[in-house]
């Protein structure tokens, strides 16, 4: 009952926020200068004449004062309407959801890299040799602090042009996946793997660890069957972190190796101005954040008997 | 300095019938860190138990104790150097073992039980996993027996429903509970060898004396047990021996009879006469022992004059009918305090006793007047706190100090000891000029050398920081000083000092003293008059001697049988 009770109040809020990014990304189109009816005809270039551009104002609105304007695009996205792409000529779902499908995997992969990696490296590493820990966080800092382009060029620079292991770039096959899924979950690791190895060795300072060892379980195991899941609830809290970086990654990495996805659609939207696909890609983030942290929310209290209240 | 050890033979018996020791050491020692930074701190200490023996380990913080204790087992931690001329376990030489080794031992052949179950229990995971971990690491018992096994070892530890307590989580156990529960998982697969480090030390006296038998009951039979304790009183109803440590070496080793009622040694001496109790009314608990500690009292065994305070002066605090309640976490209102009424008189000391949870940290505030009682009112000075803050009398506000158990946590730990009294020096309105003269008078009032007022908290010794904390309250020339559990985080002797300085103030400045501890035997050392607490009610109040002896409430006498009894010293009463 609690947990249900939790999980309607995380959504209540989430649909606030979702609001909210709407309302600031209308906001924010509404006030950045410009003629909108002019962009969505192909902007200057395309020399409208005066009755095309009345005619456009009036078929979108624009000539109507804010609150009218506001309150159609509410009630469009309601009907879950985002509208039409000016340069793609389609609606804004369809482009996204052409998209989607590349850039998730992307994703996927770079999580399925990247956990198993920092857990094993965090696990391996906690309160080990003082050498052993300073090599590891050496490298771990490198990569937190190094941007996502330069850790691509470098891997495509090596295992590319060099190596000649995988492909340069494209959507085609697995192999054209590698390279970009591990430049995003190197991003994602370094910081990730630091903050579990401090929290890791903070719970096997602790008597319970002792208790573990006392009863005659080896090393490896009380450390993830007894340190891991304490260690793993305040890294939890980093899962915002890691979404961020996905999403933010995968623009750079998808222009980097010439991927397909949404973070290339969003550049070219950008680029050309095209306004209704970057309110839908903006709204979009916004959802996938919801949504996992509701998701971290349950996590939460399937760890840890004590969170019980919302 | 190494302080010689005294050993004597244990009880004689025949060769034949003494079965071998089941842990052995011999020459041990231990060190941790590299090059500069390496520290020895066990030298050369040799200890062994029998089956169906109790050992104890008694010693202050520091001594080195637990890590001889965890040493037995090969626990003894991260980085540590460990060297001894010969270790076994069970008759098998146990010297050159590593991880591999040690892991089979564990759990199966040496049960460890470590103190504060709350914290040495798994907090994510079901009291019933944890005591049944043992048996699926050792055992090849199926889900299905594993899970009986756990219920009967819960309901043999005396733990109530264990069906439904081995599903809980340690957090939603009490105290009691959780410790026995801890217990049962270190006696799951039957071990031989049983270590139990400070048992009771955060317990409740009552829950601690269960404890204490249960663990007396588990002694019965050929286990073999090692107690580790700071506590003699403690010791000295479950173990058959005990060895006294300090500084990393046994100084004096025996059967319990012999070490507690005729000591040899005078660190063992210092120990036993360090321990308040009724009989140390009166008197100074500190005695000369050759000690490394400068801030050791050099009077020795000085009787204190005039200890049992045949009249007591004017009313220094008022106490009428105080009632506090608190939001309860069912939404209700809780009553954390209820019309508790009392009257403390000029330089006597007034006991408040009760366990975790009574309400006498909340009366302590509500003396204070930090916090506003419901009903009631307390009088200071012939006025309640409510007129003293109408008028805003400074004077009656600066006449109330506090001490409290933990005094880091008042202190900020960026300002130095000088700089800790003088802003109460300030406060109490002394002149700019005559400061730095009136901080180093109260630092030589509280013992403290000058040259310690340029420390900060975090240097100062646990003892040090509570005499800093005391002269900060004597900053101010109060006339009640509310004390919450002055000496309770402190070691035995470290208590003796502060208690016998407590009593010199008193003399020499009349104050009077609010006392609150859970600890009875402090109570009736310092106290003229005692109240006795329970759920924020008044159960008991009246002289020491006529609280302790004769108890009216069945509270009280539960709590008095909880007080762990030492054999009386041979000298005073002859033992049949």
């Amino acid at each position: 009952m609690a947990v249900l009770r939790r999980v309607l109040t995380r959504l209540g809020v989430g649909i606030g926020v979702l609001w909210g990014a709407a309302t600031l990304t209308f906001l924010a189109v509404y006030l950045i200068p410009g003629d909108t009816a002019l962009l969505i005809l192909g902007g200057p270039d395309a020399r409208p004449t005066a009755e095309t551009l009345a005619q456009v104002r009036a078929d979108y609105l624009l000539d109507q004062p804010f609150i009218v304007q506001y309150g159609s695009y509410l009630g469009n996205l309601l009907q879950g309407d985002l509208g039409q792409s000016y340069r793609l000529r389609l609606p804004v779902a369809e482009a996204i959801g052409q998209q989607i499908g590349a850039t998730a995997a992307l994703a996927a992969a770079a999580v399925a890299v990247a956990l198993p990696l920092t857990f094993a490296v965090a696990i391996l590493s906690a309160q080990r040799a003082a050498w052993v820990r300073s090599i590891v966080s050496g490298v771990e800092v490198v990569l937190a602090a190094t941007p996502t382009f330069i850790i691509g060029f470098v891997l495509l620079i090596v295992f590319s042009f060099g190596l000649r292991w995988f492909p340069i770039g494209g959507n085609q096959g697995l192999a054209a996946l590698v390279l970009p899924a591990i430049t995003l979950a190197l991003a994602v690791f370094g910081t990730l793997s630091q903050v579990l190895r401090n929290e890791l060795e903070d719970v096997l300072e602790q008597p319970f660890i002792l208790t573990a060892r006392s009863r005659g379980m080896r090393d490896l195991p009380v450390r993830i069957r007894h340190a891991l899941r304490h260690a793993a609830i305040p890294v939890m809290t980093m899962t915002g972190f890691v979404v961020a970086a996905l999403l933010g990654g995968s623009v750079v990495v998808e222009t980097l190796f010439s991927r397909q996805g949404i973070g290339s659609l969003a550049l070219a939207s950008v680029y050309n101005k095209d306004l209704p696909v970057i309110i839908g890609i903006v709204l979009l983030s916004a959802a996938v954040y919801v949504v996992v942290n509701l998701v971290v929310d349950l996590l939460y209290t399937l760890i840890d008997p004590k969170v019980v209240t919302a | 300095m190494s302080p010689t050890a005294l050993t004597r033979p244990s009880i004689p018996a025949p060769p034949f019938v003494v079965p071998p020791p089941v842990v052995e050491l011999e020459g041990l020692s231990v060190a941790f860190g590299r090059g500069t930074h390496r520290r020895e701190i066990i030298h050369d200490l040799s200890l062994s138990v029998r089956p169906g023996e109790c050992l104890a380990l008694v010693g202050e913080s520091g001594s080195g104790k637990s890590v001889t204790a965890r040493t037995l087992v090969g626990l003894t931690g991260p980085g540590a150097q460990v060297r001894s001329t010969a270790q076994r376990f069970d008759g098998r030489d146990a010297s050159a073992w590593g991880e591999r080794q040690w892991s089979r031992i564990r759990g199966r052949e040496a049960g460890f039980i470590l103190q504060d179950a709350l914290s040495s229990l798994d907090s994510l995971r079901t009291v019933g996993d944890e005591v049944g971990e043992v048996l699926r690491l050792h055992g090849d018992l199926d889900r299905h027996a594993r899970r009986e096994r756990v219920l009967e070892l819960l309901a043999s530890v005396g733990v109530p429903d264990p069906g439904i307590r081995a599903a809980q989580y340690p957090h939603q156990l009490s105290g009691g509970l959780r410790q026995r529960a801890l217990i049962a998982s270190a006696i799951a697969a039957d071990p031989a060898f049983l270590i139990a480090d400070e048992p009771t030390t955060a317990l409740d006296a009552t829950i601690a004396a269960q404890v204490l038998r249960l663990l007396g009951d588990l002694k019965g039979g050929s286990t073999a047990m090692l107690v580790v304790s700071h506590d003699l009183a403690v010791v000295a109803g479950l173990a058959d021996r005990v060895a006294v440590m300090r500084d990393g070496a046994i100084v004096e080793e025996g059967s319990v009879q012999a070490v507690l009622q005729d000591p040899q040694h005078p660190y063992t001496q210092g120990l036993l006469a360090a321990i308040p109790s009724r009989s140390s009314r009166g008197r100074r608990l500190t005695v000369q022992v050759q000690d490394h500690n400068q801030d050791q009292d050099q009077d020795q065994g000085r009787p204190v004059p005039a200890r049992d305070f045949p009249t007591p002066g004017p009313p220094a605090l008022e106490v009428r009918g105080l009632t506090r309640a608190f939001p309860g976490p069912d939404g209700g209102r809780r009553t954390a305090v209820d019309g508790v009424s009392f009257t403390l008189h000029r330089g006597t000391t007034l006991g408040i006793v009760g366990e975790s949870g009574s309400g006498k940290s909340t009366v302590a505030r509500m003396a204070l007047g930090v916090e506003q009682p419901d009903a009631g009112t307390v009088h200071v000075r012939g006025r309640t706190w409510a007129e003293h803050r109408a008028s805003r009398d400074l004077a009656a506000r600066r006449s109330v100090q506090m001490i409290y158990q933990d005094p880091l946590q008042s202190f900020d730990p960026r300002k130095t000891v000088q700089q800790v009294i003088g802003q109460a020096v300030a406060a109490a309105g002394t002149p700019r000029n005559a400061r730095p003269a009136r901080v180093r008078e109260l630092l030589h009032l509280v013992g403290l050398p000058a040259d310690k007022a340029g420390s900060r908290p975090l240097e100062l010794s646990g003892g040090q920081r509570q005499r800093v904390a005391i002269a900060r309250a004597l900053a101010a020339e109060p006339e009640v000083i509310i004390c919450d559990e002055p000496v309770s985080a402190l070691d035995i002797t470290v208590q003796a000092r502060i208690l016998d300085l407590l009593t010199e103030l008193q003399e020499r400045f009349g104050l009077s003293y609010l006392f609150i501890s859970h600890d009875l035997g402090v109570i009736q050392h310092v106290s003229r008059e005692v109240l006795v607490l329970k759920d924020g009610i008044v159960l008991e109040h009246g002289p020491v001697a006529g609280v302790f002896d004769a108890p009216g409430h069945e509270y009280t006498r539960r709590l008095i049988d909880a007080i762990p009894a030492l054999p009386a010293p041979r000298k005073d009463t002859p033992h049949p």
